[in-house]
């Protein structure tokens, strides 16, 4: 009878569904036993109901929370991570190649991002940094366009007046950097800037103390930087009212600049107004920084005050027929603008460098994930027998997939864990090498994380895949069989794939020598005086004349000149006007004042006429200029021609000299105009050639300057380290792009490495085959890596043409440059194929020393 | 015995029957044990629940025996006293006494 009284089937379904799998047996039989013994005491129906409360009776907390407890998510989870980890400690070589390539291209990767994050952060600190402008000016002086980044000094108060779009307007200008701040007790180098008080309505720096609305309550007044009230003072409170040497006396304090501001001073003075002869509009004269109550107002007011310029200056004689126009220029875009504009505050960044390194991170971690994915699919296919198995077993094909996704999104990972680290501890030398002050703190660290992090995913995804969907494409008796051909390993996609590792590398190295071929030239390249030898002193003597003498006693001293600016960075000029101009407009020139000793001291060469005279007072008219002003005069003999301009009286030429390189040499030589003076303070810093022991030298210019400055500290400089300081940025990149190659290379080499063993493993039955019938080890050597040896010429054949023309672009932006050869391209290639060949060789020199025996006795 | 010891009233009970039937503990025959010896109806569910409880908190132990086809060839999981339950037992009953000592109406 039992037979006909069976449990309801759908309650055991609802218990099995309801209780743990350990316990579903014991519970289940334990309510058939209850139901059976209840049918044999009240019935079938009865039975039948007390079973469905029994079964229900079991929905409890206690038995369902049980359920997820042990379901086998937990057992799944440590079986993933068991086999990853097997996985990595079977291969520890494969494992440290595949993870330590990617940490140190991913820290590389960040590192980089971090830097391309700060050169793009500039000035976006201001709250409206949108509303915020500076007029800029494009003057054209006939042919030649000099863009500046000072405008008219008429412009301020002309839109303080009629333009009421704009909501302040600050003019600004630097006093000269590092010039020294003295207390009482103190001197330190300090950044100064003169200003309006608009300046910081502009700019709203928090002021720590003082009246942010009356920031200069009089013409001695002076706002200064808490660093630099810690500086001089001690403290970073109570410092109002505090006076400098010079009479100046402190109003306030405002927190420090960012660094990311293109504008950095330590301290601000007030700006003084304009004399009636200063503030016109043919004197472009300081910056101006407006801020717009609506940013959307600026075309219109652009084109109102241009034609105000134009017509102001056609009106009036000495100025007509000027061409140019002022450009409101965003905050924002001040840092890494395309065009150079003269006066720049120091450490304007650079566009192109920007770029250049976004794509050199772009390229190392290109070849790092290339890497990932050819040593994951040759750990995979090491692992094919595993992946059979597990197939045969039952595993679905999104099982594998995950697995093999898994392990690999794994091993970036900790490639990531790495990188922080790598990158953390690189900061500071990195920091010091690009002259940056980055912090590792979320601010700096965060996006590019982000950045990274999202990449890192992204490349673990994108290595995984293929060999996951190859892998548990293929079918398991395959795989157990092992039959890994080549189908599965080296195919089409991975051999491509090394081809643009290499062509990257390639890229890379020779870029590298570009770059280092460039600054070589640079670094010998004829200025157009000697630079050599030559002390620059950072300040002008008192009583230069009897300075001058005396040092001139000094044995080792050979030649003292005065200059009104820096030789390596002549700014200053105006326009000039003579007779027989044909240029359209007045054209503006570049000025520089210079005392006798000039030419003298920097060994220039006089071409034709005379030398200034020694006595200055007889010589003031004189004005010697170069061959780039000769060809602007457009005059046959420019001995003799009378000029108007530069200074306010009439000027002759005396001498033209030989161009030599005034500015940096990204820029031609323009046309310069050298004038003597001898009202003393005009000067402001001196050139001393020198000969022999530099340090006695030195001391000897020390003595005499402290013997006539007491006042004054002794600032000096080589010439040489000046010129070098200036390509600074240029030396980063050769720094940076040394680093990048050899990163770049030793990962395309790992990886090559990687395949090439792994080949070579895969091959090494039929190499020992082939050495039992005779094949000589020069045969073997050639067999197994030409193979790779072709991949690594195609590269660069590819590369060549590509980095030509990459190489080319870069150098056209110097208008002096070293000439392009194919020397780097090629020696790149050889590089890449001679490290190829140590890889791959190393690899058939294994299988060159193994016996036959061993390799094929295994079967 | 702190807090954590205690147990409830039906825990104490179900743990006392396992004791009582001596390795011969399974769901139904605490069911039926309890039903005979107190005449007290109780959940199946109830008592697995408790057991299960009993068994995490370490006072008795189980072991999964021989099918029998009664139940339809599925095994059943018997459950046996371990020390500490034992132990247990014996400080519930010190302690009732103690305070039953106390009681005046009893003396």
């Amino acid at each position: 009878m039992k037979q006909d009284v069976k449990m309801p089937r759908w309650l055991l379904t609802f218990l099995r569904w309801i209780c743990p799998d350990d316990l579903i047996e014991t519970i289940e039989g334990d309510v058939v036993e209850q139901f059976e013994y209840d049918v044999q005491r009240v019935g079938h129906p009865r039975a039948r109901l007390r079973a469905i409360i029994h079964t229900l009776d079991f929905v409890r907390i206690g038995i369902i929370s049980r359920r997820n407890k042990k379901r086998s998510i937990g057992p799944m989870v440590g079986h993933f991570f068991k086999f990853s980890l097997r996985g990595m400690k079977k291969h520890p070589g494969y494992s440290f190649i595949n993870i330590a390539g990617l940490s140190v291209a991913l820290a590389t990767v960040l590192l980089i991002l971090v830097y391309v994050n700060d050169e793009r952060s500039y000035d976006k600190f201001h709250p409206d940094a949108d509303k915020i402008f500076r007029i800029v000016s494009t003057i054209d002086m006939g042919g030649q366009v000099m863009y500046t980044s000072f405008s008219p000094n008429a412009l301020s108060d002309a839109v303080a007046h009629d333009y009421p779009q704009v909501e302040f307007i600050s003019r600004a200008s630097f006093f000269g950097t590092d010039k020294i701040v003295a207390t009482d007790t103190k001197e330190v180098f300090a950044v100064g800037l003169a200003a309006d008080a608009a300046f910081f309505k502009i700019f709203p720096y928090k002021f720590i103390e003082g009246d942010a609305g009356k920031p200069f309550p009089d013409n001695a007044s002076v706002v200064i930087t808490k660093s630099l009230a810690l500086k001089l003072f001690g403290e970073a409170t109570n410092n109002v009212g505090k006076v400098f040497r010079n009479g100046l006396h402190v109003s306030a304090v405002i927190d420090d600049v960012p660094d990311n501001s293109h504008l950095r001073f330590d301290y601000v003075a007030r700006m003084m107004d304009y004399g009636k002869d200063a503030a016109v509009w043919i004197n472009f004269g300081s910056y101006h920084y407006v801020k717009f109550k609506d940013p959307s107002d600026v075309d219109e007011m652009s084109r109102s005050i241009n034609q105000v310029l134009l017509s102001k200056l056609s009106s009036d004689p000495r100025t007509s027929g000027f061409k140019g126009e002022l450009v409101f220029q965003p905050l924002t875009e001040i840092h890494l603008g395309e065009t150079t504009y003269t006066m720049e505050p120091e450490g304007k960044g650079n566009k192109q460098y920007v770029v250049i390194f976004t794509l050199l991170a772009i390229f190392i971690l290109a070849i790092a994930c290339i890497n990932f994915t050819n040593l994951t699919t040759v750990r995979g296919i090491r692992r094919a027998k595993e992946i059979g198995l597990r197939k045969t077993i039952g595993a679905y094909r999104l099982q594998l997939v995950a697995q093999l996704l898994g392990e690999s999104l794994m091993a970036v990972c900790i490639a990531m864990l790495f990188a922080i680290v790598i990158s953390a501890l690189a900061l500071e030398p990195f920091n010091a090498m690009v002259g940056k002050n980055l912090s590792f703190n979320i601010q700096t660290f965060g996006t590019p994380l982000l950045i990274s992090l999202g990449a890192m995913a992204a490349s673990g995804l994108l290595s995984g895949i293929y060999p996951a969907v190859i892998l548990s494409s293929v079918h398991p008796s395959m795989l157990m069989k092992g039959a890994h051909g080549t189908s599965l390993g080296g195919g089409t996609l991975s051999r491509s794939l090394v081809v643009l590792q290499f062509v990257f590398s390639i890229l890379i190295i020779s870029g590298t020598l570009v770059v280092y071929s460039q600054l070589r030239y640079i670094r010998t390249k004829n200025l157009g005086y000697q630079r050599e030898n030559v002390i620059r002193v950072h300040d002008w003597s008192k009583t230069y004349p009897t300075f001058k003498s005396e040092l001139l006693q000094v044995p080792g001293i050979q030649a003292i000149c005065a200059l009104d600016q820096n030789l390596i960075d002549v700014i200053g000029g105006g326009g000039i006007d003579w007779p027989g101009r044909t240029t359209n407009g007045v054209p503006i020139v570049n000025g520089l004042t210079v005392d006798c000793d000039f030419l003298k001291t920097m060994k220039i060469t006089l071409m034709k006429g005379r030398d200034f005279y020694s006595d200055a007072e007889l010589d003031t008219a004189a004005v010697i200029v170069n061959e780039e002003a000769v060809k602007l005069l457009g005059v046959a003999d420019p001995l003799g021609l009378k000029i108007r301009g530069i200074t306010k009286g009439r000027l002759e030429v005396v001498g033209i000299v030989k161009d030599f390189h005034f500015r940096s040499i990204h820029e031609s030589v323009t046309p310069l105009f050298i004038n003597q003076r001898n009202i003393g303070n005009f000067y402001t810093n001196m050139l001393i050639r020198i000969e022999g022991d530099p340090q006695r030298n030195i001391d000897a210019i020390e003595k005499a300057w402290k013997k006539f400055n007491p006042q004054k500290s002794f600032v000096y400089s080589f010439l040489d380290d000046d010129l070098q300081a200036m390509y600074h940025s240029e030396e980063i990149t050769e720094v940076l792009f040394k680093v990048f190659a050899a990163i770049g290379i030793v990962t395309a080499c790992l990886g090559l490495f990687g395949l090439s063993s792994y080949t070579a493993e895969m091959k090494s039955k039929e190499y020992s085959i082939r050495k039992i019938f005779g094949a000589s080890s020069s045969n073997l050597f050639y067999s197994s890596t030409i193979g790779h040896l072709v991949l690594v010429l195609i590269a660069t054949t590819i590369a060549m043409p590509v980095g030509y023309y990459l190489a080319d672009r870069w150098l056209s932006s110097f208008a002096y440059h070293a000439s392009l050869s194919v020397w780097p391209f090629a020696l790149g290639g050889m590089m890449a194929t001679a490290l190829a060949l140590i890889t791959v060789g190393s690899q058939a020199m294994k299988v060159i020393v193994t016996r036959p025996s061993v390799t094929l006795r295994s079967e | 015995m702190n807090n954590k010891d205690r147990l409830g009233e039906f825990e104490e009970l179900i743990l006392t029957i396992v004791a009582v039937l001596n390795g011969d503990a399974y769901g139904n025959s605490i069911v039926t044990e309890i039903e005979s010896q107190l005449g007290r109806a109780v959940n199946l569910g109830g008592v697995h629940v408790t057991l299960y409880r009993l068994e995490d908190k370490g006072y008795i132990k189980s072991k999964v025996g021989g099918a029998t086809s009664v139940r339809g060839g599925r095994r059943k999981r018997c459950y046996s006293i371990t020390g500490a339950g034992l132990s247990l037992l014996k400080s519930i009953k010190e302690e009732r006494q103690h305070l039953w000592k106390l009681i005046p109406q009893l003396k």
